[in-house]
């Protein structure tokens, strides 16, 4: 059995016990007049609204007129930051998928990661290679 | 307008005269040929009309008694209108072609007399009204119009009684066949009558009750017949009956005879029948009581704001919503169909505005510190509208229920 | 082997945030997340599943290496229904490697090999359909498990072809070996990539953008199950040798 140092304490890693949205509160703006706003309000008269906000119960919703602009998606996350997304003229279908994924968003920014799937708090689990130990050949 | 004519005339003909081509190109010929069309056809225009004049005499020109939105029919304008063209047009039209066709006698005018008059004369609402302006408008649309169904019953119930021809023993009713109004003149029972249905289920024509059901006793249930211009109305009839008589009653769209009953219904609740209402019933092959149903659906005023919708909704899912138009039991059972929606959660704030920075930091409870600097420093105060949230009322009515 | 207590209870609720507790009344949180996990069908059999093909590689500290290469049975047919062979060196490894507690896994998804830990962070180079947040994934694809010492290997198909051995399925681990839970964390974006496409002497470019989405999932749990654990499910087990009873004694 390896030595195994005093732990610190434990970091916070979200879905390992309990699992937290990370967006805390989802706003919906639009229009009454635009036209471009015909699907948020579309959305938003139908039951959809009513089975989106009910499986999302954690979150806040707002619902509030902004006249004379596009009809935006406005999430606010754990983290402190947010992230609009502009719907205009979009199906109440395809805002519904809008806010499925700033539902379930970290509220990060977006990067660019190439390659590196895993990442990793934990240390190697098979140790460091050492020269001193291990394999050592005569010749 | 005879002297004008006459100048056009005359000018293509010496055009005419002075060129006369032995060849003439299509345009040039078009050109020349044109004018004298219009002409053709403006003269038969006016006989046409003479013509038309004649044939729908004996219909239109029939006077109604002179109340205002009774009796008055669609044929009242244009027949005013084709009266005045009549008097005034013909002799302008037969002058004009009489006398382009003698040339000798035109004469060139040196002077303004005989015009109408001279240049423009403004726009036509600074004008005062002409006697040929003047209308008599076949529905009065009321201030308040009606919306409920018990009462577009009614009204469908009277215009068919009125418009229906009648085959029955009142000598009363079968003077007037065609227009009758139920007012105190007309001394009959409307219990007493029996709407009848052909074959096919269309409405055909009124009867008397043979059997002596006259003990209806439940007037008291809803006055249904009330109309707007007399509440003294000694015809009462419940809907219960106006309902058994129209179930299973449909429109047939053949027969002039809808047209007329739809119109003197339009003409007694003051409520333009929509034409998608008609479509529907006209494809659906509706009953006159879907159509009822349909008139009393699409008469609701509709929500302007999304926000006013959303909280129409809710509150209709929290059966807050007091509908003050359920008068009686009866009404509300054909209602039922419509299920409440599924209500908002609690995690849901519909706002009726824009939230603005003030509202931000009211919520935040940093408002206050603001206001006191700003005062302090004498400066104004602006953004006192409160932010309801409109949540808030059905949040309540949650919690009282859940208690 | 006894799994870490807390990874079914949640963290002490001063701990949690306020909004907590109002997700977890949510329904995908409403069963606990043993019941879950042992709700789970593997709806995908495995294909080609190697039962037991155990390279159990001992580099303990005395640097001795120990190869123990048993015999592979290339089944392809369905794993669930066969009984899971444990060979005799199985049999004596495995409670070794159970014991030994931290393990690796390299799990696969699409054939593509993931090295995992417990608390990982893995994003799938894809979107995956189907998952919202909060769900609990089972992987059941798995190459290799493993601790400091001890690694159970699924062995290689015995192919000549140079290009069967890279790009042909991979071997997996009989799926009743191991348990790895893997939440789904959420949905993210790489950023928006703008890419010119230009021909030479042609003055014409296109602008072609693409956002990618790709599903977050953090490893919830690597257990390798004992023996007992895999004695106790029904008319699975098989042991090779006369050792059965060694096995079961321990």
């Amino acid at each position: 059995m390896v030595v195994q140092g005093v732990k610190t304490v434990s970091t916070a890693r979200n879905g390992i016990g309990a699992f937290i949205l990370q967006c805390k509160r989802l706003d919906f703006h639009y229009c009454d007049w635009a036209g471009s706003s015909r699907g948020l309000k579309s959305f938003l008269t139908s039951p959809l609204l009513a089975e989106f906000t009910a499986k999302y119960p954690g979150i806040e919703f707002r619902v509030s007129p902004r006249p004379n602009r596009h009809p935006i998606l406005k999430a606010y996350f754990i983290n402190g930051r947010e992230k609009a997304v502009c719907v205009r003229n979009l199906e109440k279908e395809q805002i519904v998928k809008k806010a499925e994924f700033l539902v379930a968003n970290s509220g990060k920014k977006n990067e660019l990661i190439r390659g590196k799937n895993v990442v990793s708090v934990n240390e190697n689990v098979r140790g460091i290679w050492s020269p001193m130990h291990g394999g050592i050949k005569n010749v | 307008m005879a002297t004008s004519q006459r100048a056009s005339r005359s000018l293509c003909d010496t055009f005419s005269r002075a060129v006369a081509p032995r060849y003439v190109c299509r345009t040039c010929r078009s050109h020349i040929v044109q004018p004298n069309v219009k002409q053709i056809r403006q003269a038969t225009y006016s006989t046409g009309a003479r013509e038309n004049r004649t044939s729908l005499r004996p219909k239109a020109w029939i006077q109604r008694g002179g109340q205002p939105g009774t009796a008055a029919t669609y044929a009242t304008t244009a027949s005013r209108s084709q009266k005045s063209l009549a008097e005034s047009e013909p002799s302008a039209a037969t002058d004009g072609y009489e006398e382009a066709h003698t040339w000798d006698g035109y004469e060139e005018a040196h002077t303004w007399d005989g015009l109408e008059h001279v240049g423009h004369q403004g726009h036509w609402r600074d004008l005062p009204p002409r006697p040929q302006d003047d209308y008599e408008p076949w529905l009065v649309a009321p201030a308040a119009p009606v919306v409920d169904r018990n009462e577009f019953l009614g009204y469908l119930y009277v215009a068919l009684v009125e418009k229906l021809p009648y085959k029955g023993q009142n000598p009363a009713l079968q003077q007037t066949t065609t227009d009758r109004t139920l007012d105190e003149s007309l001394p009959i029972d409307v219990s007493s009558l029996q709407i009848k249905l052909s074959d096919s289920g269309t409405f055909s024509h009124l009867e008397d009750k043979t059997g002596a059901g006259q003990g209806k006793s439940d007037t008291t249930a809803a006055e249904a017949s009330t109309s707007s211009e007399g509440s003294s109305r000694p015809f009462e009839i419940s809907v219960a009956a106006m309902e058994e008589q129209l179930s299973g009653a449909r429109f047939d769209f053949s027969s002039p005879l809808s047209f007329q009953i739809l119109k003197r219904f339009s003409q007694l609740s003051g409520f333009r029948v929509p034409d998608p209402v008609l479509n529907a019933v006209l494809r659906g092959n509706k009953t006159a009581l879907e159509f009822v149903e349909l008139l009393t659906q699409s008469s609701k005023p509709k929500p302007k704001s999304v926000a006013e919708a959303l909280i129409m909704k809710q509150k209709q899912a929290f059966g807050v919503d007091a509908q003050p138009s359920s008068t009686s039991a009866a009404v509300e059972a054909p209602n039922k169909k419509n299920t409440p929606p599924k209500p908002l959660g609690p995690n849901v704030m519909v706002l009726s505005r824009r939230e603005t920075p003030v509202d931000k930091e009211k919520e935040v409870g940093r408002w206050k510190v603001i206001e006191r600097e700003l005062k302090a420093r004498g400066l104004p105060v602006l953004g006192h509208k409160v932010l309801a949230p409109q949540g808030e009322a059905w949040n309540e009515t949650l919690k009282e229920r859940r208690l | 082997m006894s799994p870490r207590t807390p990874i079914t209870s949640q963290p002490p609720t001063f701990l949690l945030p306020f909004r907590a507790k109002l997700h977890q009344a949510s329904t995908q949180q409403a069963a606990s997340p043993t019941s879950q996990f042992h709700n789970t069908q593997p709806d995908i059999p495995p294909t080609l599943l190697q039962t037991t093909d155990a390279t159990a590689t001992t580099t303990a500290s005395s640097s001795i290496t120990t190869t123990t290469a048993t015999v592979t049975e290339p089944s392809t047919t369905q794993s669930l229904s066969r009984p899971l062979v444990i060979s005799r060196s199985l049999q004596e490894l495995l409670p070794k490697l159970c014991v030994q507690k931290p393990h690796y896994i390299v799990a696969h998804v699409h054939r593509f090999p993931y090295l995992l830990t417990e608390g990982d962070t893995l994003r799938l180079p894809f979107h995956m359909k189907g998952v919202s947040p909060g769900d609990i994934l089972r992987f059941n694809r798995a190459s290799i498990l493993g601790s400091r010492d001890y690694t159970l290997k699924a062995g290689t198909s015995n192919t000549e072809s140079y290009d069967a051995k890279r790009t042909a399925e991979p071997n997996y681990l009989d799926e009743r070996l191991f348990e790895c839970r893997m939440r789904v964390v959420g949905l993210e974006t790489g950023p928006m990539m703008d890419k010119e496409k230009k021909k030479r002497r042609n003055r014409h470019r296109k602008v072609v953008h693409s956002k990618h989405k790709y599903t977050v999932l953090r490893v919830m749990q690597i257990k390798i199950k004992t023996l007992e654990e895999l004695n106790q499910e029904k008319g699975t087990l098989l042991f090779e040798a006369q050792e059965v009873l060694g096995g079961q004694a321990q």
